[in-house]
């Protein structure tokens, strides 16, 4: 438990070590934070090879191997569409359409957010549009703070609403043997409504501090397109991986992850065709430090399993797992919580392990109901405090490299006056769909 | 003095920075003023030139040699080293801001990660109160 909480320290503060007897530095980074908790755990033989094993090939539904695949496929079509710059000529199509009105401009900021994270990722949709917000703001002499967070609050909900919308929801949705179209079924309908709740209420906080009327900067969302038939083939791609990943596995014969390898393959070749020179470029930016990050975070909570520690954690869960509305409400607030203060990913894996254990004695649906409060709880949980996510934390410094910063405590702030709400209607709708469909 | 220096600019950096950095060249220095973006598009192109029109102005007013250089990368640190090795640089100027609290706890720094990786001279500049 003490390198599991130290592991944790480390993905947040990755310290810069020096290499001894030599003048290289070595930076302890996310990626490489969870190898070291590992490697100690292994040295100390608090681990063996078995653990270590399950915790690659993985046991009882969530196998970390092909998580992995799809996330770092998925990604790649994703990096490599964002690459012709598609998606910053969306949003200043978007600006432009706003037509001088601020309040207007702050609804389609969300939207566009929403839309864009609901077939994309939430690294990618704010490294893209946070510089578009800005170069907005700064030309209209707005503050472009309640635009920010309004999009990064969107990000995190409708991360939610799909299976691909955020590898955490991957991870909880394996556990339990959710399909896409499953996932959709029970995750959709909550996260737009508590997107919904979430404009409205970013909206009632941030009303005086958003122009009713602004000058629009002159906008030419062209030069932003690097490569318009890349554009359209990636569009093609990318949709096409979601038609086929929404087909049940009976009909296509192969899995969910071997789909997303296949066009991620596709989207590869066309890249080498296109631009092969850009290849380093594209390959430079998909989140390859996640493979580490995760696997090395599967083998510790495979390690705290094996040690009675998830045992102990689910005997405790069970007891707040009366009612269905008391599993999701308690589940859903404990794992945003949690979230906000360990990372949503440690997070989910830790409590997916725990819903694993015998000691966790909810009934049916109830158990659907710990998995489905989970995966709002990993999404929300990262609009509760910065540490929340990994983008959490990304997009702090992108605010502060601009010239303006938002403290913890000033995010915090905000969060926990806005998402107490948001996620009460995410967890009631989820409530109201299991006492009819399940 | 310096040959050929890289200052690193953000949409943060103060005038004082700039100042500073001039007075560290001679007339034979070659200014290399450097931003790094997330995508490089005409887009951003055009828009990096208009904001940081100002420094460019400041250099020649100064009558020192100074060019504006966009490069598109993901990883800013490792961007500004190779762009100081490649350029042949013997010195790289950057901004520094003192961040506070918990973000400053937890938040990485580029300048350390340049003092600690640079290949050339680093001057570390830090206007007077400036915190985040």
């Amino acid at each position: 438990m003490l390198i599991f909480i130290a592991t944790i320290f480390l993905v947040f503060k990755h310290p810069t070590v020096r290499i001894p007897f030599t003048s290289k530095y070595l930076r302890i980074d996310y990626g490489l934070a969870p190898i070291v908790g590992v490697i100690i755990l292994f040295a100390t033989l608090s681990i063996g090879i078995d653990t270590i094993t399950r915790g690659v090939i993985g046991s009882a539904g969530v196998k970390p191997y092909s998580v992995l695949i799809l996330i770092i496929s998925l990604s790649y079509i994703c990096v490599s569409l964002d690459f012709t710059g598609f998606f910053e000529y969306l949003s200043l199509h978007v600006a432009r359409a706003s037509r001088n009105s601020g309040k207007r401009l702050f609804v389609y900021f969300f939207l566009l957010a929403s839309f864009l994270t609901l077939f994309t990722n939430n690294d990618i949709v704010i490294l893209t549009m946070t510089l578009i917000i800005f170069y907005v703001c700064k030309n209209a002499g707005i503050n472009p703070i309640p635009f920010l967070l309004a999009q990064f609050f969107a990000v995190n909900i409708l991360g939610m609403a799909l299976y691909i919308g955020n590898p955490t929801n991957i991870v909880a949705a394996d556990a339990y043997g959710l399909s896409f179209v499953e996932f959709a079924k029970w995750m959709f309908l909550p996260s737009v409504l508590a997107a919904a709740s979430c404009l409205l209420l970013i909206w009632l906080v941030f009303r005086r501090r958003i122009p009713s009327k602004f000058k629009t900067p002159e906008i030419g969302p062209r030069l932003a397109l690097k490569n318009r038939t890349g554009a359209l083939f990636g569009s093609i791609v990318l949709a096409c991986t979601i038609i086929f990943m929404s087909l049940p596995t009976s009909w296509i014969g192969v899995p969910i992850w071997a789909i997303a390898l296949f066009f991620a393959i596709v989207m590869f070749l066309h890249d080498v065709v296109s631009y092969r020179s850009s290849i380093p470029a594209i390959s430079s930016r998909i989140p390859w430090k996640i493979v580490p990050f995760l696997m090395g975070f599967f083998i510790i909570v495979e390690s705290l399993a094996s040690t009675g520690w998830t045992d102990l954690f689910a005997s405790q869960l069970s007891k707040i797992s009366g009612s269905l509305i008391t599993t999701i409400f308690s589940i859903g607030f404990l794992a945003s919580l949690a979230a906000g203060v360990m990372n949503n990913h440690p997070m989910t894996i830790f409590f997916v392990k725990a819903f694993q254990s015998p000691y966790f004695t909810a009934h049916q649906t109830a158990r659907l109901g710990s998995t489905v409060a989970l995966i709002a709880g990993s999404n929300f949980g990262a609009n509760f405090t910065l540490m929340g996510a990994l983008a959490g934390l990304m997009w702090a410094k992108i605010l502060s490299d601009k010239g303006h910063s938002i403290s913890f405590s000033e995010f915090s702030k905000y969060g926990f006056l806005i998402m107490p709400f948001v996620l009460t209607v995410a967890c009631l709708t989820l409530v109201m769909e299991l006492v009819i469909w399940a | 003095m310096y040959k050929r220096m890289l200052l690193c600019v953000t949409e943060a950096t103060p005038q004082e920075i700039i100042q500073v950095a001039t007075k560290l060249c001679s007339k034979e220095t070659e200014v290399c003023v450097l931003h790094i973006v997330h995508l490089l598009t005409d887009f951003t192109q055009k828009e990096v030139s208009k904001e940081f029109a100002w420094i460019i102005d400041l250099f020649k007013k100064a009558e020192l040699k100074c060019s504006l250089k966009v490069i598109e990368s993901t990883d800013i640190g490792r961007a500004i080293i190779s762009a100081a090795k490649k350029n042949s640089c013997d010195v790289i100027v950057i901004g520094t801001i003192f961040r506070k609290g918990l973000f400053g706890f937890f938040s990485e720094s580029i300048s350390d990660y340049v003092v600690k990786n640079a290949p050339c001279t680093v001057v570390l500049i830090r206007k007077a109160g400036q915190l985040a």
